[in-house]
């Protein structure tokens, strides 16, 4: 029976440790764009790219460096270490090539309202965290749903304590 | 046999029932059964409230999280509860309504609080009211030894510690695309007084990717290391600036801050991205030193062009050439300086950085052409390496500058413009994440004479 019982635990952490384990990306309702490349993702992750087609700018929304999402994104995506990220955004700002830096928020729940708020605002958060309610909406990537084969933000570790990675 | 079966288990299931029967009879008299009853539908009425309670509740946090706080209160509908009480029947509990009101409270709070604290984690700073002011800034602090001491730059001792740049740097957003940024430094001159240099003063109009506009005192967009780092020396992986890139009033050769407007952007193009930076600008004044931010004196505006190509094909690369043109005004209290001076300086970078690695590679011809006729050439560059691994990041440079000894514009500066060619070896230390400790070596050969420089570091950034 303990068997059993530790069995049906391991499972169920293994199904809800897999039910957070892809990023969805977020936006307002009222963006016209609902499928964006990789490629686009980059350049507005980067900040190279600042305004959406319709015309409003962008604002980037993230977890927290310690979120699994977050540090996925930075490997993927920013190539640095983790602890570098700060530095990075700074460095935009000194240079003027931004207005301010990317807002960063503990909770996935604020994070909804935000992006429910800003007409432009595109966030980084788990699948399962995305509100089906409210003004927001998820986009695919090339073509790509979270839940299906090729999407390309799966996270491929925990949460590690060691932000000097 | 079977046919026996049903009978026996009919007369033992009987002989159980009246045994239990008897039991409770014996046991539990009428006013205690009611008594019983009364209890367990008590409890019963408990555990349904605290049932519906809880629900409640998870409905509301689940649509809160979506909703503003005043519109989710006002759409709900305030519903009551039925709820059967063995003291009153029929009880109306308006659960919800409470529970709302309470709810909406506490969350009110904790999201101000969540709110506030990830503004402070943004690094957005100070608040006032609605307008975000942010602060934040540099500062150093070194240690130096050298072997020999040449020039007006080096006219203190041969040991000593120093204070580096202050630097305040601040931003405001005044509307969604509209900012105002300004960068003070406190400098520490060899006469023991503090210089308060306004370095950036400006205000910036985002228009879309392609259009951005300053308008004020900014970074001229000349190479790569004068328009990124700048005063930033926590930024930068070396102790010092490159020596063609070094500030004006410290005797560097090239201009690199100025007042007028500046227009850049960014086009996102298949296979690379292309930025660009205009700038016109009020230019130099009669010497290195001296600064236009109020006024022109020779009416003939400086304009500098940029551009920038960062192939997708190899990321982390950035390349592309400058062009600065100024007329530089006569000096009529110098009798060697009684001409303008066309200026035109022509840059280039090349720049390479990932994860771990950093090259940083720029020159620039600097082409003086006095209305006399005498044209002078100065050159001058740096390329730059560093590795990163984990904290540790050792670095080496090595600056060249060639100077046109009879460069009047140069000459009549109250610095002294050495030829240079110096190496620099080094060591970045990442004490924390806004703090690092250089120390570096660096041979130079300035004009023919040998120095040997040592010196320490800690960069930090606030």
């Amino acid at each position: 029976m303990r068997l059993i019982s530790v069995i049906v635990f391991v499972v169920t952490v293994i199904i809800v440790t897999n039910a957070h384990a892809t990023i969805a990306v977020v936006v307002n309702k009222s963006n016209p764009v609902t499928d964006i490349s990789y490629n686009e993702l980059k350049q507005i992750l980067e900040a190279r790219k600042q305004y959406w087609s319709n015309g409003d700018r962008i604002t980037l929304i993230f977890k927290p460096i310690v979120s699994n999402e977050t540090r996925t994104l930075i490997d993927m995506v920013y190539k640095i270490k983790y602890d570098e990220f700060d530095k990075y955004w700074f460095l935009k700002v000194y240079d003027n090539k931004i207005m301010e830096f990317p807002k960063i928020l503990n909770s996935a729940g604020t994070i909804n309202i935000l992006v429910s708020e800003i007409q432009g605002a595109i966030a980084f958060i788990g699948v399962y965290e995305v509100s089906k309610r409210g003004n927001i909406k998820m986009l695919k990537i090339n073509g790509k749903m979270p839940d299906e084969d090729g999407y390309p933000f799966k996270i491929k570790e925990q949460i590690s304590l060691n932000p000097s990675r | 046999m079977t046919r026996f079966l049903n009978p026996i288990a009919i007369v033992i299931i009987t002989l159980l029932l009246i045994t239990t029967k008897c039991v409770y009879a014996q046991e539990i008299s009428e006013a205690e059964y009611q008594q019983l009853k009364n209890r367990l539908k008590t409890e019963f009425m408990q555990k349904l409230k605290e049932e519906i309670k809880k629900e409640l509740l998870g409905e509301l946090k689940s649509e809160y999280t979506i909703e503003p706080k005043q519109k989710q209160v006002a759409e709900k509908p305030i519903t009551t509860v039925k709820v059967n009480d063995p003291k009153n029947e029929s009880k109306e509990v308006s659960t919800r309504e409470e529970e709302t009101v309470k709810y909406t409270e506490h969350q009110k709070g904790v999201e101000e609080i969540e709110l506030d604290k990830a503004r402070y984690r943004l690094g957005e700073g100070l608040t006032f009211g609605e307008q975000l002011l942010t602060i934040r800034g540099f500062g150093n602090v070194n240690a130096r030894y050298r072997d020999n001491n040449i020039g007006e730059r080096f006219d203190s001792g041969d040991n000593f510690f120093s204070l580096g740049e202050f630097d305040l740097f601040m931003t405001s957003k005044l509307s969604n695309r509209i900012s105002f940024l300004n960068e003070t430094v406190f400098e520490f001159d060899p006469s023991g007084e503090v210089e308060i240099d306004i370095e950036r003063l400006l205000i910036h109009y985002d228009v879309n990717n392609l259009l951005k506009i300053d308008v004020g005192k900014f970074f001229l967009p000349v190479g790569y290391w004068v328009p990124t780092y700048n005063h930033g020396v926590w930024f930068q992986t070396t102790m010092d600036r490159p020596d063609i890139v070094n500030f004006q009033d410290k005797g560097g050769p090239l201009p690199t801050h100025d007042t007028g407007i500046k227009v850049s952007g960014s086009a996102l193009l298949e296979g690379f991205d292309l930025n660009y930076a205009c700038a016109i600008s009020n230019g130099r004044g009669v010497n290195t030193t001296q600064r236009q931010n109020f006024d022109d004196v020779n009416d003939k505006k400086a304009l500098s062009l940029q551009f920038e190509v960062q192939p997708h094909i190899v990321e982390g690369l950035r390349l592309g050439p400058s062009v600065y043109y100024d007329v530089i005004p006569e000096d009529e209290t110098n009798p060697n300086r009684e001409n303008e001076i066309r200026e035109i300086i022509y840059g280039g970078h090349i720049v390479y950085t990932t994860r771990n690695i950093e090259l940083l590679t720029e020159a620039f011809v600097i082409n003086h052409d006095e209305v006399s006729g005498d044209v002078f050439n100065t050159f001058g560059g740096y390329a730059q390496f560093a590795y990163t691994i984990n904290k540790f990041k050792p670095y080496y440079r090595y600056d060249y500058i060639d100077y046109d000894n009879s460069d009047t514009f140069y000459r009549e500066s109250k610095f002294d413009f050495f030829d240079t060619n110096t190496h620099t070896i080094g060591l970045r230390y990442e004490l924390s994440h806004f703090n690092a400790i250089k120390f570096e070596y660096s041979h130079g050969v300035f004009d023919d004479e040998d120095v040997n420089i040592i010196g320490l570091q800690t960069a930090f950034s606030f």
